[in-house]
């Protein structure tokens, strides 16, 4: 099992026995589970085999966070967000392709043809499990698998063109378990951004520098 | 989705307003504005309901350390204290820069 594919925003399948948390677990994370048994990795530290995970509900706010062990992950189990970009939202039906979100991934794709990215929030989780999960309201969560530093006005600029289909796209990027929102970079009216990391949020004058440290 | 409201016995209003943080899931935004009124009035919209004594040990911390008299006003998306505790020292740089 390569560690490098157990990092945030990844989808993990799993049986649902293999989720366990600290807290007594409530009942919708068990019906969740039973349904669509697939959880997100957060961002953290993989201490003693536990991998940190977290459950999604069917309303937004059921968000529940608990672990699985590494050793009960395969490769084969765990979808990336980048893994969703190929028109995996043919697979959904009509009505569910004409919420906002899912209904600008076509000319998204375009756009960002020269970066490494994927999808990720409600909308990747539902590209993922075919189950509905985006509302009429989400948010476009991306991610932009950092290569190249971005000026403020190149960003600017890609920012404009993502959020130009009537939904708000948000890109976060990431390198490796740090990651840094885009939009931040562009709008930002104080000399730091918040970067965050297995270790907790930090502020950071150069994000782009500061994600690529180990 | 929850509203909260706290009141806190402050000393130095600000001069100019600031905006700080981002819409997005793990995140918040903060919004200071100047106020007339003696007293800092933080009103929080967060996604994450049952939070509100986390928030009062926050913000009481916050205040302690700087007593700015202002109108303060949070979105909240699910954000960790961490978070919320760099995010108030960012609108705290951002007041510093402009005077």
């Amino acid at each position: 099992m390569e560690r490098i594919e157990l990092l945030p925003h990844n989808l993990v399948k799993i049986y649902p026995e293999e989720f366990f948390s600290d807290e007594k677990k409530p009942k919708w994370v068990v019906d969740s589970l039973t349904k669509v048994p697939l959880v997100i990795i957060r961002r953290g530290n993989i201490i003693d085999g536990k991998v940190p995970v977290g459950v999604r509900g069917v309303k937004r706010e059921q968000r529940f966070a608990g672990y699985i062990f590494t050793k009960d992950v395969v490769s084969e189990s765990i979808i990336t967000p980048y893994s969703l970009i190929y028109d995996t939202w043919d697979l959904l039906s009509k009505s569910r392709r004409e919420l906002p979100a899912i209904n600008a991934l076509p000319k998204i794709v375009s756009i960002m043809k020269a970066y490494k990215w994927g999808i990720g929030g409600s909308v990747g989780f539902e590209l993922a499990s075919r189950q509905a999960t985006a509302k009429n309201s989400s948010d476009l969560d991306l991610i932009l698998y950092e290569k190249n530093h971005l000026s403020r006005e190149e960003a600017s600029l890609l920012l404009k063109r993502l959020n130009q289909f009537g939904v708000h796209a948000d890109l976060q990027v990431v390198h490796g378990q740090k990651g840094f929102s885009l939009e931040e970079f562009v709008n930002n009216t104080s000399e730091t951004i918040l970067v965050k990391t297995a270790n907790g949020p930090k502020l950071s004058r150069d994000p782009w520098t500061e994600i690529e440290k180990d | 989705m929850e509203k909260l409201r706290y009141k806190f016995e402050t000393k130095n209003p600000i001069k100019n307003p600031v905006h700080i943080g981002v819409v997005a899931s793990g995140d918040l935004e903060v919004i200071f504005r100047p106020t007339d009124s003696d007293e800092t009035v933080v009103s929080i919209v967060t996604g994450s309901d049952g939070f509100k004594e986390v928030w009062q040990n926050v913000l009481d911390r916050f205040f302690a350390r700087y007593p700015i008299q202002a109108n303060i006003e949070i979105n909240d998306f699910g954000s960790t204290p961490g978070v919320v505790n760099l995010r108030l020292t960012q609108a705290m740089e951002a007041l510093k820069d402009e005077k």
